[in-house]
């Protein structure tokens, strides 16, 4: 008998105004796996998170986390069952950076909120950026401060949307190494990515979508073959042997 | 500074200014006859005391309290630094229910323009929190509340343009300038019974206020109840500007100065800033108050006319830096 997934999502179908925008959808994914969610804009990446999270309403399917259906789950079951990290960083007010993490580990502070979202700040190596105020921040920074938001909940299931946008590459790889350290440790890592070649490196598993559908699912090599990278993005690539596994070289077409 | 010490300074600052409320005015009062007012609170200068200047002075920090919270529920509902009764219409839709009440013939029922009021400022915070919902840019959101308070204030205007006593409608345009002058203990009594408990409801929203500051979707996946979190600090913020117009008609930035002042002392926590708020808006009002009575004019100031003339220009200002901040 297999485990329970950490996610199971089942026939999902969702529009947004008239347009559907994640058509049929079902996946799997169990504990300690890094899933890298890539596809060309509006392929539907942002909505199936949203949609998992509960933040939109599915026209069909049905979606489980840790084996309970999504809508059977109050609020705070949910918070505990999963973490959001969305594309949009704002923060209406100049909080300190400490009390933004601590709100990962629910919005009702408990006593070990604190401490939890200390030492997510110094996994993300920015303990120092404590006390500042989120507004004062550069983008860089702020983008670790909200991750550290996340990593300060201990929900099975990480959704991050884009969590490396905007960011310079120090900043990419470090957000991406932590995620995978998280998966390595027994959570479940969704991450919608736009650099392929990040997804190549990183995930341990690809889903590539295109019009709301799942086009390919499996290792990064697997998924993103020459097939799927001309029907989907334009490219061409080719996988090259390095020292560190597997790389991905894009070209237009 | 921690979030107890600024509550006990403006708590001191507060109580010093109501003594000085109460010791200046027009007339003026020897020891002797302060002495008097303590030991026979039905003599003359009692009467001046008790039944003048304490209500009026307990009025205007009634009321500057409750549109200091209110400004803060809106600031921290609609994550708007710019959000207050009076900028965004909700003072107007307010006054246009009292308005309906008074030129209904309604006026002298118990309670009837206070209730109308505060019906008028939830239907007003209602179609704001619901357009926030659906359009994120804030500046949009201030438009929005300019349409709603011109509208407001072109349907109450029109109520008088076609309200067949001229003497009432004389007496609701006094009352919509703002003023606490010669309010009484029933006055006092009014805005606090809507105070209590719209200062309950904003304490059960504070921590929902706060995972607020991250956007409405994010909040959810907290576990945060957004829709009665919503609804708690729309009853709260309406109780509490309702209760203002009702009692001391239209004053204007109160709402907005007040959160402003004291949100760097509690590290910008849209939960924390609540508390504060209320204090510093009584704060203001009543040292407004004061200004407005010692200042020396034949026809005396209004308190809202006052108030804007002021505060209008620190709107100006602060519009200026969330402008800027929001460029970015």
């Amino acid at each position: 008998m297999s485990a329970t997934p950490r996610l199971k999502i089942e026939g999902l179908s969702l529009s947004r105004g008239k347009r559907a925008v994640v058509r049929d959808v079902s996946l799997s994914m169990m504990p300690g796996e890094l899933v890298a969610l890539v596809g060309p804009n509006g392929a539907g990446k942002t909505s199936l998170i949203q949609a998992v999270c509960g933040l939109l309403k599915p026209d069909a399917g049905r979606v489980w986390l840790e084996g309970a259906e999504l809508v059977t789950l109050g609020p705070r079951d949910r918070a505990r069952a999963l973490a959001y990290l969305p594309q949009d960083g704002t923060v209406a007010w100049n909080l300190p950076a400490l009390e933004v993490v601590a709100l990962g580990a629910g919005f009702l502070q408990t006593d070990g909120a604190r401490p939890r979202a200390m030492a997510a700040l110094e996994e993300v190596e920015a303990s120092a950026l404590a006390d500042r105020g989120v507004a004062e921040l550069s983008g860089g920074e702020r983008a670790r401060v909200l991750l550290a938001r996340v990593l300060a909940s201990d929900a099975g299931l990480i959704l991050a949307d884009e969590p490396v946008a905007g960011l310079d590459p120090e900043g990419q790889l470090l957000v991406l190494e932590r995620l995978k350290a998280r998966a390595g440790a027994g959570q479940t890592v969704v991450a919608s990515l736009h650099d392929l070649s990040l997804a190549a490196r990183f995930a341990d598993r690809v889903i590539v979508m295109d019009q709301g559908e799942v086009r390919a699912d499996g290792s990064p090599a697997g998924a993103l073959d020459t097939a799927v990278l001309r029907d989907v993005f334009g490219l061409g690539g080719r996988w090259l042997d390095s020292e560190d596994g597997p790389v991905l070289t894009l070209a237009r077409l | 500074m921690t979030v107890a010490r600024i509550n006990l300074m403006l708590a001191v600052a507060l109580a010093v200014a109501l003594i000085a409320a109460l010791t200046l005015g027009e007339v003026g009062l020897s020891g002797a006859q302060y002495a008097q007012a303590f030991s026979d609170p039905g003599s003359g200068p009692g009467l001046i005391l008790w039944q003048v200047r304490a209500p009026r002075a307990i009025c205007a920090v009634a009321v500057g309290a409750a549109l200091g919270l209110s400004g803060a529920l809106m600031q921290g509902l609609l994550r708007n630094p710019l959000a207050e009764p009076g900028v965004l219409g909700v003072s107007a839709t307010a006054s246009l229910g009292g308005a309906l009440v008074l030129v209904a013939g309604a006026g002298m029922v118990t309670g009837a323009v206070e209730l109308a009021a505060m019906a008028g400022a939830g239907i007003g915070a209602a179609a704001l929190v619901a357009f926030a919902a659906r359009i994120r840019a804030p500046e949009a959101l201030i438009l929005f509340g300019v349409a709603l308070s011109s509208f407001a204030g072109a349907a109450t205007a029109l109520i008088f343009n076609l309200s067949p006593s001229p003497i009432a409608t004389a007496e609701v345009m006094a009352w919509l300038l703002g003023s606490v002058q010669n309010r009484g203990w029933a006055d006092v009594l009014w805005v606090s019974a809507a105070l209590v408990p719209a200062g309950i409801l904003a304490g059960l929203s504070a921590p929902g206020l706060k995972a607020l500051s991250l956007g409405d979707e994010t909040a959810r996946t907290l576990g945060l109840p957004l829709d009665r979190l919503r609804l708690l600090a729309l009853l709260a913020a309406s109780l509490a500007a309702g209760a203002a117009v009702a009692t001391a008609g239209v004053i204007g930035f109160v709402g907005l100065v007040a959160p402003h002042l004291v949100r760097a002392s509690v590290r910008a926590d849209p939960g924390r800033v609540l508390l504060p708020s209320a204090l510093a808006g009584g704060l203001i009002l009543v040292v407004a108050d004061l200004m407005t009575r010692i200042t020396p004019t034949d026809q005396e100031l209004k308190l809202g006319v006052f108030t804007a003339l002021v505060g209008a220009p620190l709107f100006a200002l602060i519009a200026w830096r969330a402008a800027r901040a929001w460029r970015v």
